[in-house]
């Protein structure tokens, strides 16, 4: 459903994402590894159109969206978390969320209302509907975010290190919506640190490193690889 | 919940306001003609606040260029009610649609440009306008033009009758303005603006245009600029280009007004445009000083709390006073 050809995205002479292929197919819950810097969430924003790419493709159902404004993509629909989260810190939390629905979701107050509710429920934020976004903990912040995603309707669910410092209740917690979510047809791409959070979630893997994807397959296979082993964990020799 | 029992202030608030717009409402029927006079260009800079607090404090065009407007509004008066023969009270919507009309060459231009230079680019465009209405000789060049006498009369043939009629309209321009921004801001569009405001980048990747919301917010103020330029052409009956596209009276003031009242939030620009006329009329006669009050006024309140006056009560009180979220409703 999402495929990269070839992108590249170049700050100057800092190429962030050089010459990157990707496919990720329908239904799928493509997990992302690589060390820091490698262009993680470079990727997410080049695919929501934070940044334009400076060469190479991206279709979206088939289609060319690598020109088109962030709307149009969150709408065509991708969804995505920031890794820093993003609220909007002066509305409530429902707002936050139906602003989403309305938006992103193209639904009516009425429906967006239904819909923000039932994705706060999703979320474990049933119970802070009515606090301001700026009051929350880091721990809400995160799910908020997750929710505004999810709010929106996506296929495709872009999620950038959600796991990360979460206690391993709380990362229970998360899997389980990210299971509901899979059931309900959105596929996702996650980066992640949290390397078994990822493990139990991912049908596949992919290893980004200097710009590019250096391995790609089942789970398994890639944490064996010794390409990764080198470059991800850090084993030398 | 401590800020949840202090919610009486905010029902004392509403009742506040409800009866301030009842008084306003009867103004020329309870003041002399001077505090009237005074109150009409409160209504006028009230409806030049709301206006500049939608581009800046939600839509983030910090436009400093925005009296280019109000001197098209007054300019089109002039030309409506005084060259073309034109009833002097059609000419006044007529204002606001000229006003619009301007508007869309101006946004081609400005929105090209971002943060500084389009604070500096639209300064560029309303000087050139402002020249470029010193060229016609019609309105009286470079020095400017009296209103002719018959269209002051339409308005009232002894001065208090005149004054209050005036003071009507700018009463109903600042009201049209209030409610119907009121209205965008419960919409769908308002949600999209108050999180424009709160985080852009979150906002565009949840579905929200940022550039059709900047369109909509750019063309939404001009026809009420416009509408302004024609009720201060009326209370000034003159028009001339240093006073009609005045930088210092429609932009200057009118950012001071949103800066301490509170930009951002609905109810800044009124409680700006309060603490301003108070203290012109209370202190006006220290002269200059009354500017120095101001400006070290609002750099103190930036510096306390960059949402102004207004962000510093909204801490103590569990709602805004003008409630704009659906959220409460829309769960009911």
């Amino acid at each position: 459903m999402l495929n990269l050809t070839g992108l590249s995205l170049h700050f100057g002479a800092l190429r962030v994402l050089d010459g990157l292929d990707l496919a990720v197919e329908r239904g799928e819950v493509l997990g992302v590894l690589g060390p820091n810097g490698a262009g993680k969430t470079t990727l997410f924003n080049v695919i929501t159109g934070v940044h334009r790419p400076t060469a190479g493709e991206i279709r979206f159902d088939g289609r060319a969206i690598g020109r088109r404004r962030s709307w149009h993509r969150c709408r065509a629909g991708i969804g995505r978390t920031f890794q820093v989260p993003k609220p909007f810190t002066g509305m409530t939390v429902f707002d936050n969320v139906l602003t989403a629905a309305v938006h992103g979701g193209g639904l009516s107050f009425r429906g967006a209302s239904n819909r923000a509710g039932e994705t706060l429920a999703l979320t474990g934020l049933a119970n802070r509907t009515d606090r301001l976004a700026g009051d929350l903990s880091l721990l809400d912040l995160k799910r908020l975010e997750l929710a505004k995603a999810v709010a929106c309707g996506p296929q495709l669910l872009l999620l950038d290190e959600i796991a990360g410092g979460l206690t391993d209740h709380e990362c229970g917690v998360l899997l389980d919506i990210l299971k509901v979510l899979r059931n309900r047809d959105i596929t996702i791409v996650w980066i992640e640190h949290v390397l078994h959070a990822l493990k139990s979630a991912a049908t596949r893997l992919a290893v980004l490193h200097g710009g590019r994807f250096i391995a790609d397959g089942s789970p398994e296979a890639v944490l064996a690889d010794p390409k990764v082993q080198e470059v991800y964990l850090g084993a030398v020799d | 919940m401590p800020r949840q029992s202090r919610l009486w202030i905010v029902y004392l608030a509403r009742a506040g306001l409800i009866a301030g717009a009842a008084v306003m409402a009867a103004a020329p029927m309870l003041f002399a003609t001077r505090d009237v006079a005074m109150l009409t260009e409160f209504m006028s800079l009230l409806t030049i606040a709301i206006m500049w607090n939608l581009l800046a404090g939600y839509a983030d065009i910090v436009s400093v260029g925005q009296h280019a407007f109000v001197g098209v509004g007054a300019y089109a008066l002039f030309g409506f009610a005084a060259i073309a023969h034109v009833d002097p009270y059609l000419s006044i919507p007529l204002a606001a649609v000229v006003a619009l009309v301007v508007a869309l060459p101006v946004m081609v231009i400005i929105f090209r440009l971002r943060t500084a230079y389009l604070a500096v680019g639209s300064w560029v465009v309303a000087e050139t306008i402002m020249l470029a209405a010193g060229k016609l000789a019609a309105f009286g060049g470079g020095s400017g033009i009296s209103l002719p006498v018959s269209v002051v009369r339409s308005f009232g043939h002894r001065i208090p009758e005149r004054y209050g009629t005036i003071y009507w309209i700018a009463f109903a321009v600042a009201a049209l303005a209030l409610v119907a921004t009121w209205l965008l801001m419960r919409s769908r569009i308002g949600l999209g603006l108050t999180a424009m405001r709160d985080n852009e980048e979150g906002a565009g990747v949840v579905g929200v245009n940022l550039i059709g919301l900047r369109v909509l917010c750019f063309l939404w103020t001009a026809p009420f600029l416009g509408l302004a330029g024609a009720v201060i052409t009326l209370q000034k009956l003159r028009v001339s280009p240093p006073a009609s596209f005045s930088i210092v009276d429609w932009t200057v003031y009118v950012i001071f007004i949103v800066v301490i009242g509170g930009i951002g939030s609905f109810e800044g620009p009124i409680i700006g445009t309060v603490v301003f006329f108070l203290i012109r009329e209370y202190l006006s006669e220290i002269g200059v000083w009354h500017f120095i009050i101001l400006g070290a006024l609002s750099i103190a309140v930036v510096l306390v709390e960059p949402r102004g006056l207004w962000g510093l009560v909204r801490r103590w009180l569990p709602a805004d006073v003008i409630p704009n979220s659906r959220s409460r409703r829309a769960r009911e």
